[in-house]
């Protein structure tokens, strides 16, 4: 069984384009879920309790179900509440969603490992709540969301994958279709297989240069 | 057989503003889909209990000093995948690869092997950081007393390693029972593709999805809570004192 | 009037004491930390508080300044009743200095900017000034050449001067110290009672809690002892470890002034 090169070449560019795609939702979707985390993470902490549980309640629910239901949720089940987005869109509301709420878990329990002292050594002096979180602790949690954020953000990109059943036209989804068009197998689950391995180790290198700054 | 490409399409004329929802109708949902839930719970665990025992044994072995040998490389090699394409491609991977290869599997052991070749890959880091986490006097101990190094390990190591294993491999589990909903694609009748058949017949697609993510959520978070709870005690019956 | 409660008029000419505190109650579930407390501090007077753990002393302090919420009494720091709302307590704490056992200073932040950070942020004091004061201070506490370093960089010792220094840079009225000496090797315990007992004397308020007795009886105006969340004796230190009136306070004394 030799390797068919001609297919290989001539369906490189689409799975490219492919690519493309899942790189533009990964990329918003990671985008959202980052600036959307940390004012969700200061609530959850220390809002009044009614905020506080809504968000909590929030991600309970999402960290415990299965994303694709997720993707399912915001395709079918939000347009009987007006909000009909295309697939793409869905994509990005779907798995921003997923991001936001494993990313509020990571950033509570990072601030959370920091211990009471120097909450209570901010508090003494006589910084209000808000802003200890805000400026002091946050900002020293960070160095310790990287690692367990960098998995997550690089489970969102592989979630991805899984927007092909909505017919996105990310990498999965071309990379399917071509395989039942074509019959070619082996050589448009490698260009698969490469491509997502090529993105999550971008993601993982960036986050790892990242992390060398901050120290 | 060919996967499915998706779900049913939208229909067009949704109501506006109104959650049409019929808690009868919920409940009987929630009785038919039951079986299904049972589906992935048999594919959930089976897989674990294969990939548990693997990760810890590979694991063990990357925690040990040959680090850098061949099997070593070969296993990063494979964790770097694993952890590097989606869990989607790699049941592609199992569905398309095996019959070519000549290989027979019914579709619930494809979907098992495609969960363990995945969870495999997060149990050897498991094993690993497990094993490293028994304390280096325990090892110290053991040789001193005259056993081997392989002894050592089956012995006393890793029996303290698999305790300290437990939260993650609950954790684990509840991973496998979200990746479980991604065999729907390959049309093995777990509880999503239940669901969305139900939901291709009778089209109220808010109370189904509801009914399954309430379904999904009840089993993770319980899991979750007890996962806690043992891990709770298995760890202040460890004997261990930590040295801070 | 009760007996293990005592309140204290103070002797001195100023009519108004710096701290008046009037039955403060803590529970914790259904133990009861503190029991209807009863203290007055005066102006530039420094009150060492010692007794068994448990006895409620960190509990006390930490009510001053409201890092715990005292379930019932009141707290009149210079004569204003000190209220509820998170603004008031804000108030409070810019004027109460406190140092921990446990030092806690800001790992991710020099020496410097430990010290700067709240007198730039909350009383908005510009780079330059609030540094030369930091350096002032630092050389108060006999610091000045670790500035630029960082708190992982330094001793035990050195970091609670440190903290010391970054309560001071607020210019609080009043300062309080949760067992400051407990976490650290003994060698370093003197040059943080030396600081603390020349700020005592160049007249700053204070309320410590230790088990520092040599320095109780050199240091202090009065020595309170306290067990289970009551006052039991409030007295000068001569009265206190030459005289005690309370048979629980003899009895704490003989165990530990035993070494």
């Amino acid at each position: 069984m030799s390797f068919d090169w001609l297919s290989f070449w001539e369906f490189l560019p689409r799975m490219l384009q492919a690519a493309l795609v899942t790189i533009q939702v990964s990329v918003l979707a990671v985008g959202f879920s980052c600036l959307l985390a940390p004012p969700l993470t200061i609530i959850r902490l220390i809002a009044p309790w009614p905020a506080r549980v809504v968000v909590g309640v929030f991600v309970e629910i999402v960290r415990g179900i299965p994303p694709l239901v997720i993707i399912a949720f915001v395709y079918f089940g939000l347009p009987a509440i007006g909000l009909m987005f295309d697939g793409f869109w869905t994509g990005v509301v779907a798995l921003t969603i997923v991001g936001v709420a494993y990313a509020v878990e990571i950033m509570r329990s990072a601030i959370e490992s920091l211990g009471r002292g120097q909450r209570e050594a901010a508090l003494a002096l006589g910084f209000p709540v808000w802003r200890t979180y805000l400026e002091l602790l946050f900002l020293q949690a960070l160095k310790r969301t990287l690692p367990p954020l960098t998995n997550e953000l690089a489970n969102v990109i592989k979630a991805s994958a899984l927007l092909s059943v909505i017919s996105v036209h990310e990498i999965t989804q071309v990379g399917n279709a071509l395989i039942f068009e074509t019959f070619v197998v082996a050589e448009i689950m490698v260009q698969m297989t490469i491509l997502y391995l090529i993105i999550v180790g971008a993601l993982s290198t960036l986050s790892r240069k990242l992390e060398s700054r901050l120290v | 057989m060919m996967p499915h490409q998706s779900i049913a399409p939208r229909p067009r004329a949704i109501e506006r503003g109104l959650l049409n929802v019929n808690l009868t109708y919920m409940f009987d949902v929630l009785v038919r889909l039951l079986p299904a839930l049972g589906l992935t719970i048999a594919l959930s665990i089976t897989a674990l209990l294969i990939a548990t025992p693997i990760g810890l044994l590979l694991g063990s072995f990357r925690a040990s000093s040959s680090s850098s040998g061949i099997i070593a490389r070969l296993l990063d090699i494979y964790i770097f995948f694993v952890r590097g394409t989606p869990i989607l491609v790699q049941i592609f991977i199992v569905y398309f690869v095996l019959p070519a290869l000549g290989v027979k599997l019914a579709l619930f052991w494809m979907g098992v092997l495609a969960l363990v070749f995945n969870s495999v890959g997060y149990q050897i880091e498991i094993g690993r950081a497990a094993v490293q986490s028994v304390a280096k006097v325990q090892w110290e101990a053991s040789r001193a007393l005259g056993f081997d190094d392989r002894s050592t390990l089956f012995r006393f190591i890793m029996p303290q390693a698999a305790r300290r294993m437990v939260g993650p491999v609950m954790n684990e589990l509840s991973q496998l029972i979200k990746a479980s909903s991604v065999l729907s694609i390959i049309t093995l009748f777990e509880l999503h593709k239940s669901a969305e058949s139900i939901i291709s017949a009778d089209f109220r697609f808010v109370e189904v999805l509801v009914v399954e993510g309430f379904l999904y959520f009840l089993f993770i978070y319980t899991l979750s809570f007890f996962a806690v709870r043992l891990e709770r005690r298995l760890s202040s019956s460890d004997g261990l004192v930590e040295q801070r | 009037m009760n007996e293990t409660t005592e309140q204290i008029v103070t002797e001195q000419t100023t009519p108004q004491p710096l701290l008046n505190v009037t039955g403060l109650s803590k529970h914790f579930c259904d133990f009861t930390a503190l029991h209807n407390i009863d203290l007055s501090l005066a102006d530039g007077e420094r009150l060492i508080i010692c007794g068994p753990s448990g006895s409620g002393k960190s509990t006390l302090i930490r009510c001053i300044n409201q890092l715990e919420s005292p379930d019932s009494g009141q707290i009149e720091l210079q004569g204003q009743l000190v209220g509820k709302a998170p603004r008031d307590l804000v108030m409070l704490r810019r004027r109460v200095g406190m140092v921990f056992q446990q030092f806690n200073l800001f790992p991710h932040l020099s020496v410097l900017d430990n010290i700067t950070a709240a007198p730039r942020k909350l009383l908005n004091l510009d780079k330059a000034a609030a540094e030369h004061k930091a350096l002032e201070l630092l050389a108060r506490v006999q610091l000045i050449d670790q500035s630029a370093k960082f708190p992982a960089q330094l001793s035990g010792g050195q970091q609670q001067r440190v903290a010391i220094a970054r309560a001071l840079a607020m210019d609080p009225v009043l300062m309080l110290f949760d067992e400051p000496t407990s976490a650290l090797d003994p060698e370093m315990i003197r040059e943080v009672l030396d600081v603390m007992r020349e700020l005592g004397e160049q007249g700053m308020s204070m309320i410590v809690v230790t088990h520092e007795m040599q320095f109780a009886r050199q240091a202090a105006d009065r020595i309170a002892f306290m067990d289970q969340g009551q006052i039991l004796a409030i007295e000068t230190p001569e009265d206190f470890f030459d005289n005690p009136s309370q048979p629980r306070l003899k009895r704490f004394l003989d165990n530990i002034l035993q070494h």
